[in-house]
């Protein structure tokens, strides 16, 4: 049994439990890459950070966020 | 010989030539698809390929320039718009050819950066005078406050305004550093500058609105439009409320088309026989069966429909009975209190009005019928309060003259006629115990009203302890647990005295 999940815009079937972390990699493992040297996040649908650990549920939407636009330094991308 | 005296004056008599047609929407809310409401009786309203067709037919049939404007909440609401952060809807305002469109406050769900790359996708402007950063106490960049568009030989100054309450209405954290002054002294810059380009006239595109019945309107736009006449103001389209808004103020026309897409404002600039000019304003609801529905609409539904067919079909429950969303306490309210208190679990639920987003039909209800019902992804969060705190709360609940929440596991009696601020005189929980001032009870809501949304300022200072569920998946959860098919709670929770 798996459960369908929206990572950016593709939806990827993941089995129960999946993190969201897991889920990502699932839908592209080469953006996923970018989670692992901080050049990228997680956010939820509303584009808040997330948990990559975070247990997801059919039908969650992450947004693997880029930080390109701006440096270092942990700001809110959406503040 | 009278009869056919007048007959012939009658019809030598130029007819009524409409000199500009402005066809408007608002609260689009994602409604990419035609679905029936409980009032269309089955009839199925909307979607982009009908309110396209629609309106490329309103616009040829009255050959005349035509603009057309919308005032604002185009995005947050659907699956179809929701899992692409709005893209599929910003695609289908270009489609629809729109000239110029209000930021809502909803248009800011997914933060600042989304709605930038939103914007980039726009081929129409996105304005709002009254957005202010607050370091640099200008514009942002990405917030234009007016645009001049082009119908035929008029040239129109479009002013964009986005309600105050956008402040306390979005997330904290996506308005953090954003100032949304409030009435006509807001746009007082932006009115100068449309001015001072000439245009043949000047309309106002706003993200804020009123409530009508048979005597009057009332609400902040009326508010807004006492401030200015219609030597500033040709027209004005309004929103936020969801509601159907034909009225005049001051000279200046207000017209706002319900929401989702179910209907259409049509206001028309009319050459009268005697050669004055007026508007003659109206609003049409939307039958996708009586419309050609535009091919191109059609397509970009179907380029989406993979994406979330597997789930958006489900069927997660099966209804008995209508379950309407309305003003103050009622039973779909007080299911999703329900389901947050369940979820959590909690002694209390609460569940603000705002956030309830749809009416469910009886029958199969689906994941994406749910989706459309809390669209916004809020988590469910625990709080630990004192009873002296939940009582704050829920006088906040009833600063609108009527409870603008839903409580769960609690009995309220309020007195509307005691002072703003302590109308409630009693609360009791179902085992029928008084809440204790001094006592903690744990509170399930949503993250966004623990962190102060909704105006629930008070509830900030608390640490908001995560249940891991959103409010969607807590009321899947709920309504698979309930006796199908489901009914929902039966009785008030807010009980009205006076003493």
């Amino acid at each position: 049994m798996t459960v369908p999940v929206f990572v950016n815009d593709r939806c990827v079937s993941v089995a129960p439990g999946t993190t969201a972390h897991a889920a990502a990699v699932a839908a592209d493992p080469a953006l996923a890459e970018s989670l692992g040297d901080g050049r990228a996040h997680l956010t939820d649908g509303r584009g808040i950070r997330m948990d990559p650990l975070a247990i997801v549920g059919a039908g969650a939407i992450i947004r693997v966020v880029k930080s390109a636009r701006r440096a270092a330094g942990g700001a809110d991308v959406d503040a | 010989m009278l009869t056919s005296l007048v007959l012939a004056a009658v019809l030598t008599l130029p007819a009524d030539s409409i000199l500009l047609r402005v066809l408007t929407i608002n609260d689009f809310h994602g409604a990419l698809e035609t679905r029936g409401y409980g009032w269309s009786n089955g009839r199925p309203i909307g979607g982009i390929a009908a309110v396209k067709g629609m309106m490329d037919s309103l616009a040829a049939a009255c050959h005349c320039p035509s603009i057309r404007l919308d005032a604002g909440d185009q995005l947050q609401g659907t699956l179809t718009s929701n899992l692409v952060a709005g893209r599929s809807t910003v695609e289908a305002m270009n489609l629809l050819g729109l000239h110029a469109a209000a930021i809502g406050n909803h248009e800011l769900d997914w933060g600042v950066d989304t709605l930038v790359a939103r914007i980039g996708e726009a081929r129409y402007p996105w304005l709002a005078a009254n957005i202010i950063d607050s370091t640099t106490g200008k514009q942002p960049p990405w917030a234009k406050a007016f645009a001049i568009v082009t119908a035929g030989p008029y040239r129109i100054g479009v002013i964009g305004y986005i309600t105050p309450a956008t402040k306390t209405i979005v997330m904290d954290r996506h308005v953090h550093g954003l100032l949304f002054p409030e009435g006509k002294a807001a746009m007082a810059g932006a009115l100068a500058e449309v001015k001072a380009a000439r245009p043949d006239f000047t309309m106002l595109v706003a993200h804020e609105g009123a409530f009508c019945d048979s005597l009057a309107c009332t609400g902040e736009i009326i508010d807004l439009a006492k401030q200015t006449d219609s030597t500033e103001f040709d027209l004005i389209v309004a929103g936020h409320t969801h509601t159907l808004i034909n009225t005049t103020v001051n000279g200046v026309p207000i017209v706002s088309a319900r929401s989702s897409g179910t209907a259409v404002g049509i206001a028309d600039l009319v050459l009268a026989g005697e050669g004055t000019r007026r508007w003659r304003v109206r609003v049409e609801t939307v039958y996708a069966d009586a419309v050609r529905p535009d091919a191109a609409g059609v397509a970009l539904v179907e380029r989406y429909r993979p994406l979330i067919d597997r789930l958006a079909k489900q069927v997660v429950v099966r209804l008995r009975d209508t379950l309407l969303a309305e003003r103050g306490e009622y039973p779909l309210g007080n299911l999703i209190a329900d389901a947050q208190r369940g979820a959590a679990p909690a002694d209390v639920g609460l569940m603000n009005n705002g956030g309830i987003r749809r009416a469910l039909l009886p029958g199969p209800i689906t994941y994406a019928d749910l989706f459309e019902l809390q669209p916004f992804g809020n988590n469910i969060v625990r709080l630990s309060i004192p009873g002296r705190e939940l009582k704050r709360v829920l006088e906040h609940s009833l600063l609108g003259g009527a409870p603008n929440a839903h409580v769960s596991g609690l009995k309220v009696r309020y007195d509307p006629t005691r002072p703003v601020g302590d109308q409630v005189v009693e609360i009791r929980k179902l085992d029928g115990t008084r809440i204790d001032p001094k006592r903690l009870y744990v509170l399930a809501l949503t993250d966004f009203l623990a962190g102060g949304g909704g105006g629930y300022a008070m509830l900030r200072q608390y640490r908001q302890i995560r249940t891991g569920k959103t409010d969607l998946e807590a009321m899947i959860a709920w309504v698979q647990r309930l006796r199908q098919p489901i009914r929902a709670p039966v009785g008030t929770r807010w009980i009205r005295v006076t003493q």
